[in-house]
């Protein structure tokens, strides 16, 4: 018997995990420039947050 | 090529037109508090881009709204006299410079971080005891210099942004070098010429500087309030600049706002859903 289709609304591991990794790629490139300062390091881990859990 | 001279500056933003006469009244309404709602809703209606854009906005699906505001007068209903007031100042500070002006400048790219900034200093208002009206208004404008630099000064401006490119530096840093002086500077100036409020004004020239650990505590001002929401509109990254960079957040100013990053995170997102309403103003 064939397997069920996935359904749409069903999660893909792999396309999330991709996603993910693009949007950690692209706020690295924003907060190039923040170095250590610990209010910009709070920020980028909020904005990571915001972005790969939304 | 030679640095600016602000006197020139100056003279070139004496050049530039006045904002349409309705929102120059609409304006003044802020700092009356017995201002006529009904007689300027009137005065917005016969301007029809202006109503136009307006109308747009209120239809959008922010506002949950949908094809039911059909008038000026129905906004002012539903949406009441203050989302109408910085909704007309939004559409007439944005239609103020045609984009054939602005050479290579991205001016859409420009608006957007401009009402991204907006909707976040309006959603992050309430946490600093500002008028939200004002910070939308504040946020909107607080990079106006920019937008008069490449307008005024194309040749100059392109050479900002080729030192930007190869410096990987700030903007208001390539402009100091290149021109010897800010966008900041030139932003007041011109919202000094258009008449805005000395506040904003103020925060308008002010919204790079870091606040004084020395000066006494409390909730930001106008100006660190704006602070806030420029480095969180770039963080959001809306603008469609794939050349992004997150400016410098000062930690005295921050603290000052006295809001824990769950709630940063929540408004952040009220704001995009904003955002993205606002935008329609950007539309022909």
């Amino acid at each position: 018997m064939m397997p069920a289709a996935a359904s749409d609304t069903e999660p893909d591991p792999e396309a999330e995990a991709a996603l993910r990794e693009t949007a950690l790629q692209r706020l690295s490139y924003l907060f190039r420039r923040a170095g250590t300062d610990p209010t910009m390091q709070a920020l980028w881990r909020a904005m990571v947050d915001y972005r790969t859990e939304k | 090529m030679q640095p600016l001279d602000p006197e020139q500056v100056v003279a070139q933003i004496g050049k530039l037109p006045s904002l349409p006469a309705v929102v120059l009244e609409v304006l003044e309404s802020f700092e009356d508090d017995h201002a006529d709602a009904g007689a300027i809703g009137k005065k917005i209606a016969q301007d029809q881009a202006l109503s136009a854009k307006v109308l747009r906005v209120a239809n959008s699906p922010f506002y949950g709204l949908q094809g039911r505001v059909a008038t000026v007068k129905d906004a002012m209903v539903v949406l009441g006299f203050g989302n109408v007031r910085t909704l007309v100042i939004g559409a007439g500070v944005t239609g103020s410079f045609p984009a054939h002006a602005s050479g290579s400048f991205d001016l859409r790219a420009f608006w957007m971080h401009g009402i991204v900034a907006a909707t976040c200093a309006r959603c992050f208002a309430d946490d600093a005891g500002i008028d939200p009206e004002r910070a939308f208004t504040a946020g909107l404008l607080h990079d106006i210099g920019r937008v008069v630099l490449a307008t005024c000064f194309p040749d100059h401006y392109r050479r900002v942004a080729e030192y930007r490119a190869a410096h990987d530096c700030y903007p208001i840093e390539a402009e100091r070098q290149v021109l010897g002086l800010d966008h900041a500077a030139v932003g007041g100036a011109l919202t000094e010429r258009w008449k805005f409020a000395p506040v904003i004004q103020q925060a308008v020239a002010a919204h790079h500087c870091t606040a004084d650990p020395a000066a006494p505590g409390g909730k930001p001002d106008l100006a660190g309030l704006i602070h806030v929401a420029d480095v969180a509109a770039h963080a959001l990254d809306l603008a469609g600049d794939d050349d992004e960079l997150v400016p410098q957040f000062d930690a005295v100013t921050w603290t000052r706002m006295d809001i824990s990053w769950p709630r940063f995170l929540e408004h952040l997102a009220q704001a995009e859903r904003r955002a993205q309403g606002a935008a329609l103003l950007l539309s022909a």
